[in-house]
């Protein structure tokens, strides 16, 4: 019963979890002053899907010690961080009163629930973004964080079930700091192999060139929504 | 007094040398260039067309418990049938891919080897605008066999080619193995480099088909004359200027246009010119590729490229 319970609950949360659309007419017609921010990056990580089992995950872990140690070295911070100056750059473009805020949000991600339902008033805003919003003057704030940076290997259990993908996930969200509604919802995720082979250790270039491959990926995406005219 | 000047005169007799000896270095990367082309031991050229990236498949992972040990041998034979079904999936993208060339068939098999390497040559005298390139009829220019003796001074070129045509035939590319041997240099001192070429945009379609075929095979050569360019800059820049490890140039990620695309490519950019840029890939494979929006009247002249070591930070910017 309790198994059937909390299934029913991450379908449920899965189905709230929906995109808002990108609209920028409403900002620009009550002349909202919005910052944008990026959330402090995570550690670069592998991790082994479908390895869940007691032995699966440490066997995985240990069979692929090399590609986690490399994978912990992968930089693209500063492609990451472009994509902040970028979205500035195509908002002020598009009219609005924009305040780039070079400083990483390094707080807690917003509450859980707010996370999972979108369009969805949220219980409260942290202290970091009330924090933001004092002193920048802000009626919005657009934040761009990443959950995921990395590379991912598939596993049946005890066994590969593919070769690892570079992966990169993450959230762009608006926040109305006035009545605490998401403006805009969009789910960041690209995912690539490698080109050829991926089994070149210590560097693993062909995964590395994907890592990188899905940063642009992602931010593309993103530039994309928001510099299409609505 | 008398012995001073002899040690002065002495010194500036060997300074004097040194500087000639320096002067006629330099004088090297000017002077003609011969070069001796061998051909690829297989007399068949290889057309494919190009696989598009592949995304990752988070659900090939499994959702099934584990069943205590008998999921070592559960996971074990769907691992094996999991890499079969990759391996199948692989070809079949292949074979998909390969569909690109169908209209192209009568254009490809006009094209041989030989007429290639001949086009190729012809192509390189053309695009050494500071070295002259000794002709196809010098003897010892151009090997006719594997085991014929070069010219005493030519470089001995080696040539794997391989061609690919993207999904919308905008884009010819080359991936060349090419192997460089200096002249007096032992083969197994040759030098090995994989150089890709990316066409420049602006043909697609049935353009590659005009005059029966030969729009194609220009390209061709001229694809891989630039990949020999490249390479035997490569070359001479490895031998003239070793570059100590802290002058090397930053990676970055470069972007340039493919089909209807913008590409991305991880690596150091080693020049860049009006038309081009010319990237050390993560593999240390040479990477030439088009730059978005350049309209230059010569797209993949190397001379053209500047002799600025380190990239520039627009480098990730394609040019608009």
């Amino acid at each position: 019963m309790l198994v059937v319970m909390a299934l029913a609950g991450c379908a449920g949360r899965r189905e709230a979890l929906q995109p808002v659309a990108w609209s920028p007419d409403g900002m620009r017609a009550d002349r909202s002053r919005i910052g944008v921010v990026m959330r402090s990056l995570p550690e670069r990580e592998t991790s082994f899907p479908g390895a869940r089992c007691l032995m699966c995950r440490p066997l995985a872990a240990a069979s692929n010690a090399a590609l986690t140690a490399h994978v912990a070295t992968l930089g693209g911070t500063e492609e990451l961080a472009e994509l902040r100056s970028e979205v500035v750059a195509l908002l002020r473009k598009r009219g609005l009163d924009v305040v780039d805020i070079t400083e990483p949000l390094t707080g807690e991600g917003a509450p859980p629930q707010a996370r999972d339902e979108a369009a969805v008033a949220l219980a409260e805003l942290t202290p970091d973004i009330v924090a933001l919003r004092d002193r920048h003057a802000l009626s919005r704030l657009m934040v761009l964080e990443f959950d995921t940076l990395g590379v991912h290997r598939p596993y049946i259990h005890y066994a590969p079930a593919s070769a690892p993908y570079a992966v990169v996930e993450g959230r762009a969200y608006v926040l109305d700091l006035a009545t605490r509604k998401l403006h805009w919802n969009h789910r960041m995720h690209a995912t690539l192999m490698a080109e050829g082979e991926w089994e070149e250790a210590p560097d693993f270039p062909g995964l590395s060139n994907a890592y990188f491959q899905v940063i642009e990926k992602v931010k593309d995406r993103v530039k994309q929504i928001l510099g299409r005219n609505p | 007094v008398t012995e001073r000047w002899r040690i002065t005169g002495t010194a500036c007799l060997l300074l004097a040398l040194a500087m000639l000896t320096g002067v006629d270095a330099l004088a090297q990367n000017t002077s003609p260039l011969r070069l001796a082309l061998r051909p690829a031991a297989e007399a068949k050229l290889r057309w494919t067309g190009l696989v598009a990236p592949v995304e990752g498949d988070p659900d090939s992972a499994s959702n099934m418990p584990a069943f205590g040990v008998f999921g070592i041998f559960i996971s074990a034979a769907r691992g094996v049938a999991a890499d079969q079904e990759q391996q199948s999936a692989a070809r079949k993208r292949q074979m998909q891919a390969d569909e690109v060339l169908a209209p192209l068939r009568g254009a490809i098999e006009t094209i041989d080897a030989d007429s290639l390497w001949l086009a190729t040559i012809d192509q390189l005298a053309r695009a050494r605008s500071t070295t002259a390139l000794l002709g196809a009829d010098i003897p010892g220019t151009r090997l006719a066999a594997t085991d014929a003796a070069p010219h005493p001074q030519a470089w001995v070129v080696s040539l794997v080619p391989r061609f690919m045509l993207t999904a919308r035939l905008d884009n010819l590319i080359v991936d060349a193995v090419i192997e460089l041997q200096a002249p007096g240099q032992a083969e197994a001192q040759a030098s090995k480099l994989a150089v890709r070429v990316i066409s420049a945009p602006g043909r697609a379609g049935d353009a590659w088909k005009a005059a029966d075929g030969k729009a194609l095979k220009a390209e061709a050569a001229t694809l891989l004359a630039h990949a020999v360019e490249i390479a035997l800059w490569q070359a001479q820049n490895t031998q003239q200027v070793p570059q100590p490890a802290t002058a090397e140039p930053p990676q970055r990620t470069h972007r340039y246009p493919l089909a209807d695309e913008l590409r991305a490519e991880r690596g150091q950019l080693l020049r860049e010119g009006c038309a081009r840029l010319l990237i050390r890939t993560l593999r240390k494979a040479l990477l030439s590729v088009p730059r978005a929006g350049a309209s230059c009247e010569a797209p993949y002249r190397l001379s053209e490229i500047s002799n600025a070591p380190t990239a520039p930070s627009s480098s990730t910017s394609p040019r608009s």
